[in-house]
């Protein structure tokens, strides 16, 4: 554009020049031409004049009209003279005709343009009136020219004109002189005025040659700079079309850049707006009208953003605490340098973070996100991370942050604290017999009492299935700690109704104290749960003191582990077999395989290892090992002999049980009906429906199965209903109590009877005595076993022929 | 109408006819003999005679000839004047006159020389009468050459007014 205008004011005024010295010459040109034309007129008009001149010259000559009447007259005398004169010819009708020719002159001298010569002066006229006065006397003497003395009378009196007749011709010569000196004046002056018209006609003329080469010239060079203009103009022509075309371009690129980029603001998840240094608003997209609630004549290009905020104030989306805050934060940021984040929240939980980032020029660019969705969500994902979804209550992590906090705090106030870890009894079995809704209605009301019993200061939190943790805070422990134990056990005791079902639970804890006991929560927690288990181990429904030599004890155990880890390996692990036998017969019917433990520094029993083998999955491998173990000492056995393996419920959960039983079977080549498999009620308590198919899939293999420690659990005879058992062992408390007790009697008595009536066999536990042995046949039981007939043995010491012989004669 | 007009056209056209065949043909009728005074004598090369060679005209047959009238200013009269009388070439006709010069004599011995063709070029008529009178020899009559000087400004000059003979008595063919 620019350029275009430089290009249009440069051109007329390079015009201005030519059209004012072309219009002066085209001024001059049409004075010359008027000029020419006017000369040309002029000079028609005298050659006009000059012509009228010239005839005038050779006008009518006066002089010749006037001076005939002086021949005329010289005739007429002479024809009057001749008359007198006998003979000569003439009469009186030639003096008449000449008399008449006369008269005729004399109207010739009185009209016409010689009468305007005759009345020039009065003389003149006065010689024509004489003439004709006696040219008028004539007559009559004409007429008598016969009568004697009338022709001299008549010369006479026509002498009388000879004088005035030539002063007449003189005049009339003298006029006619000075009317061609008039007329040669005249001739002059139009000659001279000719002339200088020619002159000026050949003056113009040099003029108009003058003019128009000059014109001419300044066409050329008006031609010229037209030329080199019109060259210009293309020029620049062709350069603006570039630039358009250019323009154009950029502005094709702009447009869709400039579509791309509102495109893009409009759909950018957060609000944007872009201030000027002047404080004035540049750009906002579509999310930041809708975030603050604006319509978009509210926030136009060009608006104070002052106004901007207070109208986001007054369209109330967010509190106004909040966006005056947030406004006053960025105002302080404004002139800065670095890109800044930071969110305000309101107390309604809407939250909005800001990013403001300073432009080099003043201005500053700023994003802004309502993140209140955010903000729950995080709020609610942290509390879910430290909080039972359950029971709402702190978790493991929460309550190691309290416990850390406490435990800080404790440092610099020296003031102390205590940790209990607490553990439902029997919440396992609420859970097998009544569903898991119910269990964890229980655990719901259970946390609900939990809070009941404790201050606003302490933290009480679920760390796990029904495992409970609480942090009491207070200086006067222990006292403080017992008496929360007490009203713990009292408020978890009593009773509860969950879903119509009214049950009793009690609770386990461990209490350690700080500082006394430990300073790091790692040691508090291991120290509480060390008394817990020791609270486990003395029988339940109790909360006792972590001691120092719990500690060592669960050392131990610690040893015990590592040390079984290996103890397979290095051939540690040993089959014992403790016969089982036939009452009627009083002989041995097979061996029950128990498994001995030669640890480097002696013996260790069963109860110890066994269940720490459980705890670590050690079980699985060495359970395996023992079937494989027993099947390959009992092929050695008479084919009648059985041997009878412990499962411990933790292998049913691996899946391979079956397999192992099969691969033991067939790589010891034992008919399966001599192998006996002995599980536990436990088995039939978690998991049942798999447990239950497991045992339905050793039976099919042909295996035995007998239910072990009948009569310790809940013994619920829906267990014998549940599953077809092959045999049932009766716990060792009730053999040794038929003793003493007639109604042991008769429960052994009656789960023998059921036994058949079912088609079990039963064998009685811990036959130690001849009467134990007796009592027991007189029960009904089909087999017996107990240290009567001896002692578990490896399998090289079994006698099978020579077991009870000498025992059985003692006894009896 | 168109009929009447129709035989004025035949008639004029033949009246050009026969002016146009007059110069190279002898005269089919012979001049009349003058009944009264003679006032005009035509003589030189001219067919038509009725006085040795010579054809003499007296007023009627002049008049006879047929009247054109000339309103012209003139050097002699003051205002415009009415001239009537014979056209000159139609009399040269009459007479039948071939030659290419006419010599005018006047009553008062003045001589001019005309060139014929000037009768061709302008209606030049032998005037009688002046004014609607018979011009006396007492004002330029008998005749009087006029020329129609109003008509053309060539002949306002001292060529044609010298031509302009009046008192004429004779004319001479050569």
């Amino acid at each position: 554009m620019t350029f275009g205008a430089r290009v249009g004011t440069a051109l007329p005024d390079m015009a201005a020049e030519a059209p004012k010295d072309s219009r002066l010459t085209r001024t001059l040109l049409a004075a010359v031409i008027a000029l020419i034309a006017a000369a040309a007129i002029y000079t028609s008009a005298l050659i006009i004049e000059r012509q009228s001149a010239l005839r005038s010259v050779s006008r009518y000559n006066v002089t010749w009209l006037v001076s005939q009447a002086a021949t005329e007259l010289g005739k007429l005398q002479q024809r009057v003279a001749a008359t007198a004169l006998p003979g000569s010819g003439v009469d009186a009708d030639d003096v008449q005709l000449w008399l008449d020719v006369l008269a005729n002159r004399v109207g010739l001298l009185r009209s016409g343009e010689v009468a305007e010569f005759t009345r020039t002066d009065p003389a003149i006229a006065a010689i024509v009136d004489q003439v004709a006065a006696v040219v008028d006397q004539a007559r009559p003497l004409a007429d008598a020219l016969s009568r004697p003395g009338a022709a001299l009378q008549l010369y006479h009196l026509l002498g009388k004109l000879d004088v005035p007749l030539s002063r007449l011709a003189v005049a009339a010569n003298a006029h006619a002189g000075n009317q061609v000196d008039k007329d040669q004046s005249d001739l002059s002056r139009l000659h001279w005025m000719f002339s200088a018209l020619l002159l000026a006609l050949l003056a113009c003329g040099a003029l108009l040659l003058a003019l128009l080469s000059r014109s001419r010239r300044a066409l050329q060079v008006t031609g010229a700079d037209l030329v080199s203009a019109n060259a210009a103009v293309r020029a620049a022509n062709h350069q603006l079309q570039q630039r358009n075309g250019a323009l154009q371009d950029r502005d094709r690129e702009l447009l869709t850049q400039n579509q791309r980029f509102e495109a893009a603001l409009d759909n950018m998840s957060q609000a944007l707006c872009m201030v000027g240094p002047d404080s004035r608003l540049i750009v906002c997209n579509r999310r930041f009208l809708h975030l603050f609630g604006l319509g978009s004549a509210m926030a136009k290009p060009g608006t104070d953003m002052a106004e901007v905020w207070r109208r986001i104030a007054d369209a109330g989306q967010f509190q106004r605490a909040l966006t005056e805050r947030m406004f006053a934060q960025q105002t302080s940021l404004i002139g800065g340098r670095e890109l800044s984040g930071f969110f305000h929240e309101d107390t309604d939980g809407r939250a909005v973070s800001v990013s403001h980032q300073p432009m080099q020029d003043g201005g500053w660019v700023a994003t802004y996100e309502d993140i209140s969705d955010r903000r729950r969500a995080e709020a609610r994902i942290s509390f879910m991370a430290h909080h039972d979804a359950l029971t709402s209550l702190p978790n493991r992590v929460l309550f190691r942050e309290h416990l850390e906090y406490a435990l800080a705090s404790s440092k610099r106030n020296d003031g102390g604290f205590a940790v209990f870890c607490l553990d439902l009894d029997r919440f396992k079995d609420v859970n097998d017999t009544l569903g898991h809704h119910v269990g964890d209605m229980l655990l719901e009301v259970v946390a609900q009492r939990l809070r009941e019993c404790i201050r606003g200061s302490d933290i009480v939190a679920r760390l796990g299935g029904d495992e409970f943790a609480i942090l009491q805070v207070g200086s006067d422990q222990p006292a403080a700690a017992e008496a929360l134990a007490a009203r713990l056990t009292t408020a978890i005791a009593a009773p509860y109704d969950l879903a119509g079902h009214l049950v009793h639970v009690s609770v386990s804890g461990g209490i350690t104290l700080c500082p006394d006991d430990g300073g790091s929560s790692e040691r508090l927690l291991k120290n509480a749960d060390m008394a817990l288990y020791q609270a486990k181990g003395a029988g339940r429904s109790h909360i006792c003191f972590y001691k120092p030599e719990m500690d060592a004890r669960l050392q131990a155990r610690r040893l015990i582990e590592v040390d079984l880890a290996v103890a397979l390996q290095n051939g540690e692990l040993e089959v014992y077999y403790h016969p089982l036998v036939g009452v009627k017969a009083e002989q041995v019917a097979g061996f029950e395989a128990l498994l001995r433990w030669h640890h480097p520094h002696g013996m260790i029993p069963p109860s110890h290892f066994i269940p720490i083998a459980e705890d670590t999955g050690l079980i699985l491998a060495i359970g395996d090992w023992v079937l494989r173990q027993a099947c390959k000492d009992a092929v050695q056995w008479p084919p009648h002999i059985r041997v009878a393996v412990n499962l411990s419920p933790v292998q049913f959960r691996g899946k391979s049980l079956i397999q192992s039983v099969a691969d033991a079977l067939a790589e010891s080549g034992l008919p399966a009906g001599r192998l006996e498999l002995e599980v536990t009620e436990s088995v039939l308590l978690a998991d049942n429906e798999a447990n239950v198919e497991a045992l339905h899939e050793l039976q099919a293999l042909g295996v035995r199965i007998s239910m072990d420690d009948f009569g310790t659990g809940y013994s619920s005879l829906s267990y014998l209903r549940q599953f077809p058992f092959n045999n049932i062992k009766i716990d060792q408390s009730f053999i040794r109590e038929m003793v003493r007790s007639p109604d042991c009697v008769a429960i052994v008595t009656s789960i023998a009877s059921l036994a058949v009536s079912l088609g079990m066999t039963t064998t009685a536990e811990g036959v130690e005595t001849a009467e134990h042995l007796h009592l027991a046949r007189q029960a009904g039981c089909t087999e017996v076993q107990g240290f009567l007939f001896g002692r578990p043995r490896p399998a090289s010491e079994v006698d099978i022929a020579g077991v009870r012989t000498p025992q059985v004669a003692a006894s009896l | 109408m168109t009929g009447r007009r129709a035989l004025l056209g035949s008639g004029l056209g033949c009246g050009v006819w026969l002016a146009g065949m007059l110069p190279c043909q002898p005269a089919l009728a012979a001049l009349a003999v003058p009944a009264t005074k003679p006032i005009l004598t035509v003589s030189g090369l001219i067919r038509s005679t009725n006085q040795d060679a010579l054809a003499a005209f007296d007023r009627p047959m002049l008049e006879q000839l047929g009247w054109t009238t000339i309103e012209t200013t003139t050097p002699w009269y003051t205002g415009k004047t009415r001239f009537e009388g014979v056209l000159m070439s139609r009399l040269l006709d009459e007479v039948g006159a071939y030659g290419d010069k006419l010599t005018a004599f006047a009553l008062n011995d003045y001589t001019t020389e005309i060139p014929v063709a000037d009768f061709r070029r302008f209606p030049v008529i032998l005037a009688l009468k002046r004014d609607g009178e018979y011009m006396p020899v007492r004002d330029k009559g008998p005749l009087f050459i006029v020329y129609p000087f109003d008509s053309d400004g060539e002949l306002r000059s001292q060529k044609y007014y010298s031509r302009s003979a009046w008192q004429v008595a004779r004319l001479n063919i050569t």
